[in-house]
């Protein structure tokens, strides 16, 4: 079974990633956000099967987003010259403690994705649906907002 | 079982997607029958093709289109990895061989009767439209993310009030100005959201001859400097990962690009009664 995507091979040149497979991680918004509604096509025949997946739409431009903007423009700023050496300084400030107080906001599908992905790999279940949500207004109210 | 894997609690077992009106059919009764998607009729699929719970497909046929179904094996929550990626798995290996407009996740209908009368029967038209629309193409979707430190630099040198409010910024103790750090950060994001417009629009007309369509998607974050489906004839695939490639050189010092695919058709599936329904 296809375990992660985080092969990637670059063609050619080199200038673009191609992931090999296109596994669930690459895909799980396509299969949750894309594709046809059926309750378009239907009127009373549908049957209220629980969905339980995670929400794949995305929210973004938290305060915290925008202050970890802030803080890498500032730092950028005071290296006077030029690019050289950012990469790393940008690169702690993302890894490092940012990304964990950004996670509620910049959490994407993707993310939720691999958390999903992993958890089945290591053959858990039962309570391993607890972050798994459902699609419905309900989710609202959940926590991660 | 359900309700432990929820995160709210007052949630009730069932739940049903979209609903009008009408009577409830009790689930534990009922063997529902899952749709992963409309196909032509006489579409080629393997006979050892199974689904969400490991049932067999089966092709439910009308006239000249057809469902590609499976019986639900339980009343069980779906949405488990292992059941999005036999949907994904059902739909990916038909589209090897003829065009599919998939579903969305979680489709299910009462029994094979309803999906002939409900989905194919009223809707032949628009899905042989449809059908035909997507033939012998695939999709492809292409992402791109600017690399921080490019992105952040262009934005610094490009605004003169992001300038400004970072160099009175950096004068200052970060704790006690953090209303202007939040504006600041918004004048990035929105920098980059401008950004991201001019980068999406040069991406457009760099690969519109190699493209039937492009459907832009929303960004998943500030940083997503491009984000679309493509809908690539089969044929020109050779010449539209080129042009991608192509592209990749050309923002190389700027944007990281991602070429994933290819893919059947989800973004492209719509037929014209959805559109106008999302509207």
């Amino acid at each position: 079974m296809t375990t992660s995507t985080t092969i990637t091979r670059r063609q050619r040149g080199g200038y673009l990633e191609r992931p090999t497979p296109s596994g669930l991680a690459e895909v799980i918004d396509l299969i949750l956000d894309k594709g046809l509604v059926i309750d378009v096509y239907v009127r009373i025949a549908l049957v209220g099967i629980e969905v339980l997946t995670i929400d794949a739409r995305i929210v973004i431009a938290s305060v915290d987003t925008y202050l970890r903007f802030a803080e890498a423009v500032n730092r950028l700023d005071l290296t006077e010259n030029g690019p050289q050496g950012l990469p790393d300084l940008l690169g702690r400030i993302t890894e490092g403690g940012a990304r964990h107080k950004t996670r509620g906001a910049l959490a994407g599908v993707r993310e939720t994705a691999r958390e999903v992905l992993g958890r089945d790999d290591s053959g858990g279940n039962g309570s391993d649906g607890r972050r798994a949500r459902s699609r419905r207004r309900e989710d609202e109210d959940e926590d991660e907002e | 079982m359900s309700a432990g894997l929820r995160g709210s609690p007052r949630t009730s077992a069932t739940r049903r997607p979209v609903r009008s009106g009408g009577r409830q059919p009790s689930v534990a009764k009922l063997a529902p029958v899952y749709v992963y998607g409309i196909v032509p009729a006489g579409a080629p699929v393997p006979d050892d093709l199974h689904g969400i719970g490991d049932a067999q497909v089966h092709v439910v046929t009308d006239g000249s289109v057809a469902a590609l179904t499976s019986q639900l094996p339980s009343s069980r929550p779906l949405g488990m990895a292992a059941d999005l990626r036999a949907h994904a798995r059902v739909i990916e290996t038909v589209f090897q061989s003829c065009a599919v407009l998939p579903m969305r996740f979680g489709a299910a209908l009462e029994n094979t009767d309803t999906v002939v009368a409900e989905l194919l029967e009223r809707h032949t038209d628009a899905f042989v439209g449809a059908l035909e629309r997507i033939d012998n193409h695939e999709q492809f979707i292409l992402r791109g993310r600017y690399l921080q430190g490019a992105a952040f630099a262009e934005v610094l040198a490009e605004d003169p009030q992001v300038a400004r409010k970072s160099a009175w910024l950096r004068e200052r103790d970060a704790d006690t100005h953090r209303l202007e750090a939040i504006q600041l950060g918004a004048l990035v994001a929105r920098a980059l959201e401008r950004k991201q417009k001019a980068d999406t629009e040069f991406m457009r007309a760099f690969l519109e001859p190699h493209v039937t369509a492009i459907a832009e998607r929303d960004p998943a974050s500030p940083e997503t400097a491009v984000d679309a489906a493509l809908l690539v004839p089969r044929p020109v695939r050779p010449t539209f990962e080129q042009a991608a490639e192509e592209l990749g050189r050309r923002w190389d010092s700027r944007i990281r690009l991602r070429l994933v695919g290819p893919l059947p058709a989800y973004d492209f599936a719509q037929t014209p009664e959805m559109e106008q329904w999302a509207s």
